[in-house]
């Protein structure tokens, strides 16, 4: 056997291997970004993330743009796509170079922008703070400017900085002769300005005798209060902060542990937090792939736009259940009996009286087919599905890689990847076809782990139907075993195992953690990243804590010297 | 199949008179000396270069199949015959040539399966391999590949108001990248990807849909506007960290470009309608792959026969991305086919293989049909770089990673094109340092280190004996 590929997975970072006991790994070596820190978390000060500057995500500009325009201005931004980066787009923001096409598409956005605002001349009056005397009226001018400005760049704007926009409006004002023309062009600059594009995060020294000043790291800063409700509520909004939040920042309200954990408890309290995280889900949990999903017509006839949408809405929805309307244990999402659906869901899933639901209702799954939670969505296994047939090997990718944050390896390189061919005298499960990879020496180390658990799930189809047995009349043998989750019989207790996995709510608090930030954790996080696995258990595992407890963790409002 | 493009509504007007010139002689003859040969200021015509890729390799001899090689002619030199997977290229085939035997020359602990094939397009290696923490498939791109690298040299890029032009045709996104290599076949730099259009209405927008007529106010204003940006740009970048500072810097680059296109009138040849389709892809609906890779490929020859742009990129369905032919009767993922070795299987996946050269060859058909020049086509004036991501798909593997290069590219490549095959794995990126000495003639090298190269291929230049 390949020396390479022996034992079970390995957890590649140092602050996972350092939490979670799990063993080595079937893969290549850690990468060096986790692999050179020395002591353990446990012996480690905390290392400050870095500072540095982020671009605001695709939904946070519309967003923005939302709080500060209105409705009209927000639907026709279409700014640029954020690129993913290690899996979340706010790391793709944090890391990779903007384009000459997205400046380009970023000033086609400003421009779409400033024409909505003024577009419909009664809503535009209403929304100015001013009535303005004149195409060329300054002083108006310089209201909009800085009412804009603040809620825009985060921060009031300094005298220097309102003069080039006034410059710049009134230009356009002469031009034309309108007051329209001026408000266009200062909006069309200050939605182009690195102050709205980019979350500048750079910190401002901390007083010796504070408690978080580390005497041995004099490059250890504390977020500006500005900097921090920034961060706070683009990580648990995704939108600018208010101007009451500003004014709070300003005012000195936003320094002790308690003032900012108030902050963060009320910017939970706003619609907005049900929104960004539903999309941080949509992100982090592939859903959105859901939106293009293609799937054999012949296979599938009935599957279309509307199905795969309601898939989407059937986890957006369980989701906000545990999360918002019952603030309860987020392992549920993986043991869940009852589950969110709409007439073709119920219909895909047998439930009786389908045809009578409307919209979407909580219904109680059929307990003999052993439908429970996330992994018997219809969304999940669609998305880790091939065209016509299901893939344990996809499902059981996604659960090590996604839901315990195990790394899956890629297979060797020059590996034959095929299976058997089908011989119509003697059919095969897929579990016997994949058997062939357990009897490859190469294939074995990591298919004995990646397999079994989507056997598990071989009832569902690949657009989640539930089936009893294979079209060739086999049975399906539900069963199976890896090292890291335990032995299981069926879907249903393979959802218990993930659930009782310590591994399962690390996963979901570390990618909680690398949205908030835009980071991927380094060894010198460890420490705070147990402190809020610990607080995650000690909360029986409550997302709403969690997210009010990464935003008041020092890693969240110290930073490290500029990346 | 669709209508590729709506009512003329859309077309631009010359700014000449209102004329617009006709179409087959897009290079204005006003900006031609009089025979036709060179611009009217003396200056050679202009080269361009661009790039293809397609997913999942093609169906070559694996040795311990002793199946049947259906992509690599048999015969090499200028007497190559094509074989079934270079058929399609029949129509252009004086301008192609084929190089196989060649090894990508990633370094061994890079590879990742899918990911080292794009080394090919740049001679970089790949970098901060399984850096997604949750998945060991991911990467970044090292470097510039060559098509950026021939845009940033002078006398290319800097010469037309689109530096460069990035298209994509199936919109699957690869499964198996966290990182950014397999997003774009056009990386400026590390971290640094080049997102490709899918949409050929928003492509059209950016190429020939925003320029600003002479006589519009707003061209001025909006460029105070990015002055005043940059501006805060600089201030900016001098508080940052070099990370955050090399962001900034491909910011500012791209308020450069966006003000040379702003300072650009209307071009004065024909430019193509407005395509109606946006190739938005639909669960339960196939994508128009035919269609929209067809538009794609007029649109691109219309920008360079408009010297609208001089560098390209065709990044035809990414490595391993879930996409069906069902063109051709598919349905089954193509990746999925690209794994087989032997039948039941292999002939779907050949079909495939054959399915992506078509769509390849009408791209080299219409730019052998744009006129440029008095008596040549684009072919004439410019290369073409096809690769994949493996050589075969069932093995991944990227030795003898096959190559088609297309075009005369002004004399310096070798015309009628040949088959050059290697034996002993010579190093691809030979191909990249001919093709970028086709732009630059005291390039020396290309690349960095062991990926890169310092000899050209001189059996693809024009002055080979």
């Amino acid at each position: 056997m390949n020396r390479r590929l022996r034992g079970a997975f390995r957890t590649s970072f140092l602050v996972l291997a350092s939490l979670l006991t799990v063993a080595a790994g079937c893969g290549a070596d850690d990468p060096p970004i986790f692999g050179g820190g020395g002591a353990g978390p446990e012996t480690m000060e905390m290392t400050a993330p870095p500072a540095g500057a982020r671009q605001i995500l695709k939904r946070q500009y519309v967003n923005s743009i939302e709080l500060i325009f209105g409705e009209a201005a927000a639907e026709a931004a279409d700014p640029p796509n954020s690129e993913k980066l290690y899996g979340l787009r706010s790391i793709g923001a944090a890391e990779i170079a903007i384009s000459s096409q997205g400046v380009e598409d970023y000033e086609a956005a400003a421009r779409r922008v400033a024409k909505a605002v003024t577009a419909d001349s009664a809503a535009f009056a209403k929304w100015l703070p001013c009535e303005p005397k004149a195409f060329d009226d300054a002083s108006c001018l310089e209201k909009v400017v800085s009412s804009v400005g603040r809620l825009a760049w985060r921060r009031a704007l300094v005298k220097s900085e309102k003069d080039i926009v006034k410059t710049l409006g009134l230009a356009a004002a002469t031009e034309y002769e309108t007051f329209e023309a001026a408000v266009e062009y200062a909006i069309l600059f200050l939605l182009q300005a690195p102050e709205f594009l980019y979350v500048v995060e750079l910190g401002e020294d901390i007083p010796a005798d504070h408690e978080d000043a580390d005497p041995r790291d004099a490059t250890r800063k504390r977020l500006t209060a500005l900097e921090l409700v920034t961060r706070m509520s683009f990580f648990l909004t995704d939108t600018t902060p208010s101007a009451d939040l500003l004014d709070a920042a300003e005012d000195g309200q936003v320094e002790t542990e308690e003032q900012i954990r108030a902050v963060a408890e009320q910017l939970l309290a706003a619609p907005a937090a049900k929104q960004a995280l539903s999309a941080f889900y949509a992100e982090s949990l592939f859903l959105e792939q859901l939106d293009t999903k293609l799937k054999d017509a012949e296979t599938f006839p009935d599957y279309d736009v509307d199905l795969a949408r309601s898939m989407r809405t059937e986890v957006e929805k369980l989701i906000e259940d545990i999360v918002w309307t019952r603030d309860a244990d987020f392992r549920q999402l993986v043991t869940s009996e009852t589950a969110f659906v709409d007439s073709r869901l119920a219909g895909l899933y047998g439930l009786k009286n389908a045809s009578q639901i409307e919209g979407f209702e909580k219904k109680k799954l059929i307990s003999s087919q052993k439908r429970v939670g996330f992994l018997g969505t219809a969304a999940f296994n669609t998305l880790e599905s091939h065209l016509a047939h299901s893939s344990p090997t996809k499902r059981g990718a996604f659960i090590h890689s996604h839901l315990l944050c195990a790394k899956v390896p890629p297979p060797p390189a020059n590996v034959d990847t095929t299976l058997p061919e089908d011989d119509p005298d003697e059919p095969k499960t897929t579990k016997q076809k994949l058997q062939a990879h357990m009897d490859d020496p190469a294939c074995l180390g990591c298919h004995a782990r990646i397999d079994p658990p989507g056997f598990a799930l071989e009832t569902f189809d690949a657009i989640g139907r539930y089936r009893s047995k294979y079209e060739s009349g086999l049975a399906i043998d539900t069963s199976g075993e890896t090292e890291d989750i335990g032995p299981f019989a069926d879907a249903s207790e393979l959802g218990q195992m993930i659930h009782d996995n310590p591994n399962f709510p690390v996963c979901m608090l570390l990618k909680i953690y690398r949205h908030s930030m835009g980071h991927l954790e380094t060894g010198g996080e460890g420490a705070v990243v147990k402190q809020l696995v610990e607080t995650f258990a000690e909360s029986e595992y409550k997302i709403q804590e969690l997210l009010v407890n990464v935003a008041t963790s020092p890693a969240f409002r110290l930073v490290g010297d500029p990346k | 199949m669709a209508i590729k493009y709506l009512n003329r509504r859309t077309l631009l007007r010359g700014v000449l008179a209102g004329s617009s010139v006709a179409l087959g002689l897009p290079l204005l003859e006003i900006m031609l000396n009089q025979h036709g040969e060179a611009l009217a200021n003396g200056d050679p015509l202009p080269k361009r270069f661009m790039t293809f890729f397609w997913g999942n390799g093609v169906v070559l001899q694996d040795a311990g199949l002793k199946n049947v090689d259906r992509f690599t002619p048999a015969t090499t030199g200028v007497d190559w015959q094509p074989s079934e997977e270079l058929a399609p290229f029949s129509k252009v085939k004086d301008y192609v040539s084929v190089v196989t035997g060649f090894d990508n020359p990633v370094s061994n602990n890079k590879k990742i399966t899918h990911h080292e094939g794009m080394v090919l397009f740049g001679g970089h290696d790949l970098e901060d391999i399984g850096f997604d923490p949750e998945f060991q498939f991911s990467s970044n791109y090292g470097g510039p590949t060559i098509d950026q690298v021939i845009a940033n040299l002078p006398g290319v890029g800097d010469q037309t108001p689109v530096r460069s032009i990035q298209v994509g045709i199936a919109n699957g996104v690869s499964p198996v990248d966290g990182g950014t290599t397999l997003h774009a076949l056009s990386h400026a730099g590390y971290k640094m990807p080049l997102a490709p259009e899918h949409n050929p209405q928003k492509l059209w927008t950016n190429v020939f849909g925003s320029f600003v007529p002479p006589e519009d106010p707003s061209g001025p204003l909006r460029l105070s506007v990015l002055d005043a940006v940059r501006d805060q740009l600089g201030s900016l970048n001098k508080r940052l960290g070099s990370a955050d500072k090399k962001r900034i810097l491909s910011h500012l680059d791209g308020i450069s470009e966006l003000e040379k296109k702003l300072n650009t009138l209307p071009p004065l040849c024909e430019t193509p309608m407005e395509p109606s389709i946006t190739n938005e892809p639909m669960p339960g609906n196939a994508e128009e792959l035919v269609v929209v890779s067809e538009l794609m490929s007029d649109l691109l020859a219309y920008a360079f026969a408009c010297d609208i742009s001089r560098v390209g990129s065709f990044l035809f369905n990414e490595g391993a991305a879930e996409v069906v032919f069902q063109d051709i009767g598919q349905n089954s993922s193509y990746h999925q086919l690209s794994h087989a070795k032997k039948n039941p299987g292999l002939d779907d996946y050949h079909n495939g293989v054959v399915y992506i050269m078509e769509r390849m060859a009408y791209m080299l058909e219409k730019f052998q049909a744009t006129s440029d020049g008095a008596d040549g086509n684009l072919l004439d004036h410019m290369a073409m770089l096809a690769s994949s991501d493996c050589s075969m798909g069932w093995s991944h593997t990227v030795d003898r990673q096959p190559m088609i290069i297309a075009g005369k590219l002004g004399g310096h490549l070798t015309h009628p094109g040949v088959h050059i095959a290697s034996d002993n794995g010579r190093n691809t990126s030979d191909v990249l340092l001919t093709l970028l000495q086709g732009f630059d003639e005291t390039a020396t090298e290309v690349g960095s280190g062991a990926q890169g190269s310092t000899t050209p291929l001189d059996e693809l230049k024009a002055t080979a004996g």
